[in-house]
C-alpha cells in the first residue's frame, strides 16, 4: 500500500510541485492544506502518513501546526519545509515534534531521501 | 530542477495565476499602509500579510529557478520584516519605494510569459532598495549586539550553493544536538521568539472575515476559461436542439388530425403526448443547465475595480490634486469576458474624471466645494443588465466650449441648433477632446470615441450626465452575457437575418404611401419623430425587390437615434446563441455573428451598431435629425 501524505503550503506552485513529485514516486497525496488549520483539521479527518509542512503561512503558522498535530498525535510524522537561514525556526519546529526538514529550493531526490528516512 | 517530475509550462501558469492574485492584494494592502506613514503604531497584520506574500512569491520562483524576481521579491520581504519588527519607521519615502517595487516585480512576471517587455532599471532599483534597507539592517544589528546575529533569519541567502545548503543544514543539525542535551543556546532562542507569529486572532477585527474568506477559497477550484467555453458552446447546441425538438413536438400534435380515424392514430396519438412531455421536460432542464453554466462563468467585477485605488492615488499624485476613490457594488457579478474587456474603458473614464473633472484644490476652496475631490465608482444589477456608473464632483462639462470646439473641429457648423444632449454627443467623436493641453494623463485624441466603440462592442449603452460646476456620471450598461440573446427573427431575399432585441424597440408594417423621400432617402414619420428607413437587401446587395404598396420595418434603437430596417417579413422572437464568423471570412459590416436555428439553418446576426454606423456614413441613410421634412 502506498504511504499517504498530506501537503500543507499557502503557495500554489509549492503545492503542485511536491504533489506532482510525490506521486510520480509512489505516493497517495491524500490532501492538501493552504495554513496551518487546515492542516490540523485535515490531518484529524484523513489521518495521513506523513505530513509535509511550510512554516510561513497566513491565519496559523507552520510550528503552531506541528504543536497541535502533535497534541493530537504525538506519532505524527511531519517534515519540514523551509527557507535558507531559519535556523532557529527549523530548531523550534523539530522541539515542537517535526521529524526532519527540508531546504528550499530542494531538489526531487531530496525531498524523496527525506521522506523515505523518516519513514523508515 | 528535474524535468522529469513536472510540466513546467503548467506550473508556470499556476504560478502567474497565484503572483497575480497576491500582487493585488499587495497593492491593495500597501494602499492601507500609506495610511499608516509616520504614524506611531502600524496594523501589524497588514505588514505580516505583505510579507507573506513576499515569501511566497520568492519560494515559488526559487522553485522555477526565476532567479531575479525571486531576488527582488527577497529584498522587498526583507523590507517588510524590518517594518514588522519595528526596525524601520514607516515613511513616505518607503512607501514610494515598495510601491515601485511591487510594479517592477509585476512586470518582471509578466516578463516571464511574455506579456510584456523586460522592464529597465531592476538592478538600479534593488541597489537602491539595498541601500536603503542596509541602513535599518546595520542599525537593528548594532541595537541587537552586533556581529553574532549573523545566523539571525534576517541574512537569509538565495544565492545558496548545494554545499552552503549542506552547511546550513549540518547548523540545525548541531543546535539541535545541543537543544537535546537541553543547551540550546540562549542567543539562539531569543532569535526563535522573533520568529514570524501568528497574527492574535481574537484581538484582530476582521480576523473572523478573512478566515472565512479563507474558507471559500479552499472550496473553489481554478479551471481554465476555454474549458468553460467549450462548454458554454455546448450549451448552445443543446439550447438549438431543445427549440428543435419543440418544434417538432408541435408540428407532430398540429399534424395529428390528419391521422383521425385511421389505425395508426391510436400508437401515434400517446407517442406525440410523450413527446410533447419530453420536450417540456428538456427545455426546463436545457434552461437550468444554461443558467448554471452562465453562473460559473460569472465573476465579481471587483476583480477589475482592485486596480484602480492605485491608479487614482498615483494619478492625482501627479496632479497635484487631492482625489478620494469610492467603490461601491464591487461583488456585482457578471460574465468573465465583460469582465475582461470592460477594464480598458473604465480606467479611460477615471483618468478622464481626475484630469478634465476635478478642480485643483484652491479652486475647489474657491468654489465652497470639499478640498478634496470625489470619484464614484458603482455597480450594480438591473434586470438583466449590469449598470457601472463612474461620477465625479468636478467641473462638470462646458457646453458652450464643447459647442465652439466642435465647430473648430468642422464636425458641426455655427448655424447648426443643437439640444444639449447633442452638443454632449460631439464628445463622442472621434479625436475630440476639450483639454487646453496634452497631459501624460488624458487628451491624448485616444477619447471618448474609442470608450463608447467598446462599449458598443459589448452590446452595452453609453451615456454621459453632466452638470456644468457640480459633476460628472457617465453610465454603462452591459448586459450580463454575451453568449446567449434574445433575437427578432426576420427574412430578407429568402434568407433568415436574427436581429438582437436589446436593440428592437417595434416591428411595423407601413404603405408606401407614408414614405417620404429627403435628399434620395426614405423617411417615415412616427409619432411626431422622423425616422430614417434602410433597406437592408440593398445594402447587403441580396438583389431583392421594393413592394410598392407596403414596407414592413424593424425600427432599432442606435444611441438614441431610431432607424426602421426593411425586411421583406417578420418571423417571431427566439432565443439565439451566438457563435463567431471564423477568420476565414472576416469582418462583415453589419454582422456580428451566425447562429444555427432549430431546424438546422443558419441564420446571420444583424450587428445594428455597426449596420447603422456604415449606412449613415455611405450616405445610405437620411441624416434625419438635421434634414427638414
Amino acid at each position: 500500500m502506498s504511504k499517504r501524505v498530506l501537503i500543507c503550503d499557502d503557495a500554489v506552485v509549492m503545492r503542485m510541485m511536491i504533489k506532482g513529485i510525490l506521486s510520480k514516486s509512489g505516493f497517495e497525496v491524500v490532501g492538501e492544506a493552504q495554513n496551518g488549520a487546515e492542516a490540523v483539521d485535515k490531518y484529524k479527518e484523513l489521518g495521513p502518513d506523513l505530513v509535509t509542512m511550510d512554516m510561513v503561512m497566513p491565519e496559523m503558522d507552520g510550528i503552531t501546526a506541528v504543536r497541535q498535530i502533535i497534541s493530537h498525535d504525538p506519532d505524527a510524522k511531519i517534515i519540514m519545509c523551509t527557507s535558507m537561514g531559519q535556523q532557529a525556526l527549523v530548531v523550534e519546529a523539530i522541539q515542537a515534534g517535526a521529524k526532519s526538514f527540508i531546504t528550499k529550493p530542494f531538489q526531487p531526490p531530496k525531498i524523496l531521501e527525506t521522506i523515505n528516512k523518516v519513514l523508515a | 530542477m528535474s524535468e522529469e517530475f513536472f510540466d513546467r509550462e503548467e506550473f508556470v501558469q499556476y504560478f502567474k495565476d497565484e503572483t497575480d492574485e497576491l500582487l493585488q492584494t499587495v497593492d491593495s494592502s500597501l494602499l492601507q499602509l500609506e495610511k499608516y506613514v509616520d504614524a506611531d503604531d502600524i496594523d501589524a497584520e497588514i505588514v505580516n500579510e505583505l510579507f507573506r506574500a513576499m515569501h511566497t512569491i520568492k519560494g515559488s520562483a526559487g522553485m522555477l529557478g526565476f532567479t531575479e524576481v525571486q531576488e527582488l521579491a527577497h529584498r522587498l520581504e526583507s523590507v517588510f520584516d524590518l517594518l514588522r519588527k519595528d526596525r524601520m519607521p514607516l515613511s513616505q519615502q518607503s512607501i514610494d519605494l515598495l510601491f515601485e517595487g511591487c510594479d517592477i516585480l509585476t512586470a518582471l512576471i509578466r516578463a516571464l510569459t511574455g506579456e510584456a517587455i523586460v522592464p529597465e532599471g531592476v538592478d538600479g532599483y534593488m541597489e537602491r532598495l539595498e541601500s536603503f534597507s542596509s541602513l535599518y539592517e546595520t542599525a537593528a544589528a548594532i541595537v541587537a549586539g552586533g556581529a553574532e546575529r549573523h545566523e539571525d533569519q534576517g541574512e537569509e541567502r538565495l544565492d545558496a550553493t548545494t554545499e552552503e545548503i549542506a552547511a546550513f543544514e549540518a547548523d540545525v543539525a548541531r543546535l539541535l544536538a545541543g537543544s537535546e542535551s537541553g543547551k540550546l543556546p540562549a542567543e539562539l532562542l531569543a532569535t526563535a521568539a522573533d520568529a514570524p507569529q501568528p497574527a492574535d486572532g481574537a484581538a484582530h477585527p476582521t480576523h473572523q472575515a478573512r478566515q472565512e474568506q479563507r474558507r471559500n477559497l479552499s472550496q473553489t477550484i481554478r479551471v481554465d476559461i476555454e474549458r468553460l467555453d467549450a462548454l458554454l458552446s455546448l450549451v448552445g447546441e443543446l439550447v438549438i436542439n431543445r427549440t428543435r425538438i419543440s418544434d417538432i413536438a408541435a408540428t407532430l400534435a398540429r399534424s395529428l388530425s390528419d391521422f383521425k380515424d385511421t389505425p395508426a392514430c391510436g400508437v401515434i396519438e400517446p407517442l406525440t403526448k410523450d413527446l410533447a412531455d419530453s420536450a417540456g421536460l428538456l427545455a426546463r432542464t436545457t434552461n437550468e443547465i444554461q443558467e448554471g453554466i452562465m453562473k460559473v462563468r460569472m465573476v465579481p467585477i471587483g476583480q477589475v475595480f482592485e486596480r484602480f485605488p492605485r491608479m487614482v492615488r498615483d494619478l492625482s499624485k501627479a496632479r497635484k490634486k487631492e482625489v478620494r476613490l469610492e467603490i461601491r457594488g464591487a461583488e456585482t457579478d457578471l460574465d468573465k469576458t465583460v469582465v475582461d474587456e470592460i477594464g480598458e474603458p473604465l480606467m479611460h473614464l477615471i483618468r478622464n474624471c481626475v484630469d478634465h473633472g476635478i478642480e485643483e484644490a484652491e479652486e475647489r476652496l474657491g468654489l465652497g466645494k470639499p478640498e478634496v475631490g470625489t470619484i464614484r465608482l458603482n455597480a450594480y444589477h438591473e434586470g438583466n443588465q449590469i449598470i457601472i456608473e463612474v461620477g465625479d464632483d468636478g467641473r462638470g462639462i462646458n457646453l458652450a466650449r464643447v459647442r465652439e470646439k466642435g465647430i473648430r473641429q468642422g464636425l458641426v457648423s455655427e448655424s447648426d441648433k443643437l439640444t444639449d444632449r447633442e452638443i454632449m454627443e460631439l464628445i463622442f467623436q472621434p479625436g475630440f477632446s476639450t483639454a487646453e493641453k496634452v497631459t501624460d494623463i488624458s487628451g491624448r485624441g485616444v477619447g471618448m470615441d474609442v470608450v463608447k466603440k467598446n462599449i458598443a462592442r459589448l452590446k452595452g449603452i453609453f451615456d454621459i450626465d453632466s452638470t456644468e460646476g457640480v459633476g460628472t456620471i457617465f453610465t454603462i450598461k452591459l448586459p450580463l452575457t454575451l453568449a446567449i440573446i434574445q433575437a427578432l427573427l426576420v427574412r430578407v431575399g429568402g434568407e433568415l437575418y436574427s436581429i438582437p432585441l436589446d436593440s428592437v424597440i417595434e416591428s411595423q408594417r407601413v404603405e408606401m404611401s407614408e414614405v417620404r423621400t429627403v435628399h434620395g432617402n426614405e423617411v417615415i414619420t412616427l409619432r411626431g419623430a422622423v425616422v430614417p428607413l434602410l433597406r437592408i437587401g440593398e445594402f447587403f446587395g441580396l438583389g431583392t425587390t421594393r413592394d410598392p404598396e407596403k414596407v414592413m420595418i424593424v425600427i432599432v434603437n442606435m444611441q438614441g437615434r431610431q432607424v426602421g430596417i426593411v425586411v421583406d417579413s417578420f418571423q417571431g422572437e427566439q432565443e439565439i446563441v451566438i457563435k463567431p464568423l471564423s477568420d476565414v471570412i472576416g469582418r462583415i459590416s453589419g454582422i456580428s455573428g451566425a447562429t444555427i436555428l432549430g431546424n438546422g439553418s443558419i441564420s446571420l446576426i444583424i450587428d445594428v451598431h455597426s449596420l447603422v454606423g456604415d449606412a449613415y456614413a455611405s450616405g445610405r441613410v437620411a441624416r434625419a435629425e438635421y434634414s427638414a421634412v
